[in-house]
């Protein structure tokens, strides 16, 4: 019972094996360890506390074993028990520790395999003690850890294929600018995932030059957050053909009534690039709120403006040129931010104006994060609209 | 090697004017000449974040001041991290905040000290929803979580979290001044551990158990936290209103301070709420402690909060429900300003950041 208990809690894989060793001793044996072969490699884990699950290390393969490999290909055919003395081979297969290994090899205790299959290959599990272990027990035992490492490993092949595509849908870490620095937070309606429609954007374009884009995709949750990839794979796509941010979101709004015609989005485009003494950023909004310019203690809204994209075939940007300052920010945001509302109704843009004015002279990311925390506490745990924002704080003079 | 102590006074000028290329310098040059990460951790940032809260608790410092001088401490941590790398013992640590809990910089401690003793972290960063952490156990599978709470009145949300991992067997080990003094509500709530600061977390990890069981309910004692909360809105208004009317101070107040004032009355509900959730009227009384020489501090008669508290203990009473524990509470409060204001203050400043 205590060994179903245990199992139901985790669906991780690691978890998983970890709990079997643990529950493994003193109950059956006195040291336990697990193999997992799959293909022609193998990962460990016993109850010593070895851990070949741990890191983003590749598993090894099973020929660096050598002779020891046969021995684990032999345990996969079924239970086995091997009184002592053990060979050397025996004790590597299994990577049965120093000190037991010792006694084992000397004839001292027995050692007993039994297979596990799971969907990918096979586990063995290895139980070293004085005694083998009570045969029904084990078959108890190994039964119920045979089903939840089976779970846990369709669940892993589950969550790999969630993490790759959901990779693709949240916002990519932000690069290094020398001479700008960056910030940004984000936060979705759906809570669970941390998937939605809002999205930004900070790349490098062949010219030298970065493109920065923030934007706002109609719908929620996953659905929207497809919906993203599309709108960010057509700016990527403009932004080789056209250094005009206007004439790019002119490009995604085609691109988006041709694929689609009921996806449209709200976007902030610009091209950040160094000028003789300044750094310049040319930007274009497609239904977008203005972004902030903190500048000489002040803030003000970018006078800039223009019609959703993907909407309408008629439809007017215009780009606007802004030469950056040490000390500039330019805070971009989508409108989850200004129209979070709590009990105390809609937040609004003074509000973030002020916060801005006040912390300018924060990193871009404790900005934006302080910027994150005055939108939550507004809220007060009221249902919210997908959040994003991106702040480029100018720190340095261009040396281009 | 430089004692951290000694450099202590050039890193606080750094953090004191905001300079966080300065304030770097200090930790990373100390580093690089053989100090350990854990005592800058511990020396510069830990100290140097205590006289930011001793500063904003006086009123010698603005709002805007102590998030400049956060923002250099989490440059800091991140610099000194960047530059410590140890390698992997098969550990893995989830560390994260309680939602609603924006005090990321304990946090951001732990997993630099986490990381430097070989451990494998996921750092969620501040006020991460129980729903999310309930994804990304399943998806990493650590061996411990570790939860972050600096204010009490986040506890329900740090409770929240406890259930979540130890229902995935996952231990989890608490820290912050939210969980009070040595600790004493981390029990309560059902976490596996405590641990006053980044190194005591070392130390308590190692002989942490790997696994742990669900974590069984709390017992409720009454209705009173449900009531609170629902007739707070009319507590705050009705109180603020009949101490306009009651208090002469009070009265004279411009749009700004009455507006400070209904905050108050919130975080005083707030607070109200978290005692009553832990069943500890020390939590309260704590924190009326706090607030006494905050409001103090910046000019507000030593009378008022007392006044304040009893007019917040009437409004409730005449409330539809029961309101025993808030009200005893709130008595507790009170009889500890009284008691207070001919021994002179009890409390630091900085007992709360």
């Amino acid at each position: 019972l205590r060994t179903a208990d245990a199992l139901t809690g985790t669906l991780n894989l690691r978890r998983t094996a970890r709990c079997v060793v643990h529950l493994a001793v003193p109950y059956l044996a006195d040291w336990a360890g697990m193999t997992l072969v799959e293909g022609n490699r193998y990962r460990r884990i016993d109850s010593a506390g070895a851990d070949g699950f741990a890191g983003d290390v590749r598993a090894p393969k099973l020929a660096g074993l050598g002779a020891a490999a046969a021995e684990l290909d032999a345990a996969r055919s079924g239970i086995r028990t091997h009184p002592g003395p053990l060979a050397a081979e025996m004790l590597a297969a299994f990577a049965v520790p120093a000190g037991l290994a010792e006694g084992l090899a000397d004839g001292r205790g027995v050692l007993t395999t039994v297979p596990l299959l799971v969907p990918s290959g096979c586990w063995v599990l290895a139980l070293a003690g004085r005694a083998a272990p009570d045969a029904d027990e084990l078959t108890a035992f190994t039964e119920r850890v045979g089903r939840a490492l089976t779970a846990a490993h369709l669940y892993e092949e589950r969550a790999t294929l969630a993490r790759t595509l959901r990779a693709a849908l949240v916002p990519a870490p932000l690069p290094q600018v020398p001479g700008i620095q960056l910030g940004a937070a984000y936060r979705p309606a759906q809570e669970t995932t941390q998937i939605g429609g809002d999205f930004y954007d900070v790349t490098p374009r062949p010219d030298g030059r970065w493109a920065v884009s923030i934007g706002d995709v109609c719908g929620k949750g996953v659905e929207a957050a497809v919906l993203t990839g599309q709108v960010r794979q057509s700016l990527r796509t403009a932004s080789l053909v056209t250094d005009d941010p206007a004439d790019a979101l002119r490009i995604v709004n085609d691109t988006l009534l041709r694929t689609d015609g009921s996806t449209f989005a709200t976007v902030a485009y610009g091209v950040l690039g160094a000028g003789p003494s300044e750094w310049q950023l040319r930007l274009a909004v497609g239904g977008h709120p203005p972004p902030l310019l903190f500048r000489g203690g002040s803030v003000a809204p970018l006078p800039v403006q223009g019609t959703l994209v993907g909407m309408l075939p008629e439809v007017s940007f215009e780009t606007v040129d802004l030469a950056l300052c040490p000390g500039d920010v330019v805070l971009l945001y989508t409108d989850g931010v200004i129209e979070a509302r709590g009990r105390s109704g809609v937040l609004g843009t003074d509000p973030v104006a002020h916060l801005l004015a006040d912390c300018a002279d924060l990193t871009a990311q404790a900005l934006c994060e302080r910027l994150l925390q005055l939108v939550m506490e507004h809220l007060d745990g009221w249902p919210h609209d997908d959040i994003a924002m991106l702040a480029l704080r100018c720190t340095a003079r261009s040396t281009a | 090697v430089t004692a951290v102590a000694d450099l202590y006074p050039r890193y606080w000028a750094a953090l004191e004017t905001g300079d966080s290329a300065a304030a770097v310098g200090v930790a990373v040059g100390a580093l690089e000449a053989g100090a350990s990460l854990l005592d800058l951790l511990e020396g510069l940032v830990g100290a140097g974040q205590a006289e930011v809260g001793a500063r904003w608790a006086a009123n010698d410092w603005n709002v805007a001041q102590e998030h400049r001088a956060t923002s250099v401490s989490e440059e800091v941590v991140a610099a000194l991290a960047g530059r410590v790398t140890a390698p992997l013992t098969g550990r893995r640590a989830l560390v994260t905040c309680a939602d609603r809990e924006w005090h990321s910089l304990p946090s951001r401690v732990l997993t630099a000290a986490l990381r430097s003793a070989g451990w494998q972290v996921q750092f969620l960063g501040a006020a991460v929803p129980a729903r999310h952490l309930a994804q990304v156990l399943h998806e990493f599978g650590p061996d411990v979580t570790a939860v972050s709470c600096a204010l009490p009145t986040r506890l329900f949300e740090a409770r929240q979290m406890i259930e979540v991992s130890r229902a995935a067997g996952i231990p989890v080990i608490v820290g912050g001044r939210g969980f009070g003094p040595q600790g004493r509500w981390a029990a309560v709530l059902g976490a596996d551990a405590w641990a006053p600061d980044a190194r005591g977390a070392l130390a308590r990890l190692d002989t942490l158990a790997a696994f742990t069981t669900p974590v069984p309910p709390l017992p409720r004692l009454d209705d009173a936290i449900d009531g609170l909360r629902t007739v707070a809105r009319t507590v705050v208004d009705e109180s603020v209103h009949r101490m306009t009317a009651a208090l002469p101070d009070v009265a004279r107040y411009d749009p700004g301070q009455l507006e400070r004032t209904e905050e108050d009355v919130f975080h005083i509900v707030d607070f109200l709420c978290a005692a009553l959730y832990v069943d500890d009227a020390a939590l309260f009384t704590d924190f009326v402690g706090w607030l006494q020489d905050i409001l103090v501090a910046r000019g507000v008669p030593a009378t008022t909060l007392s006044q304040g508290l009893r007019v917040i203990s009437d409004v409730l009473v005449a409330q539809p429900g029961s309101y025993e524990r808030p009200v005893r509470f709130l008595a507790a409060g009170i009889a500890q300003l009284d008691g207070g204001q001919r021994r002179g203050s009890l409390h630091s400043p900085d007992e709360q950041r």
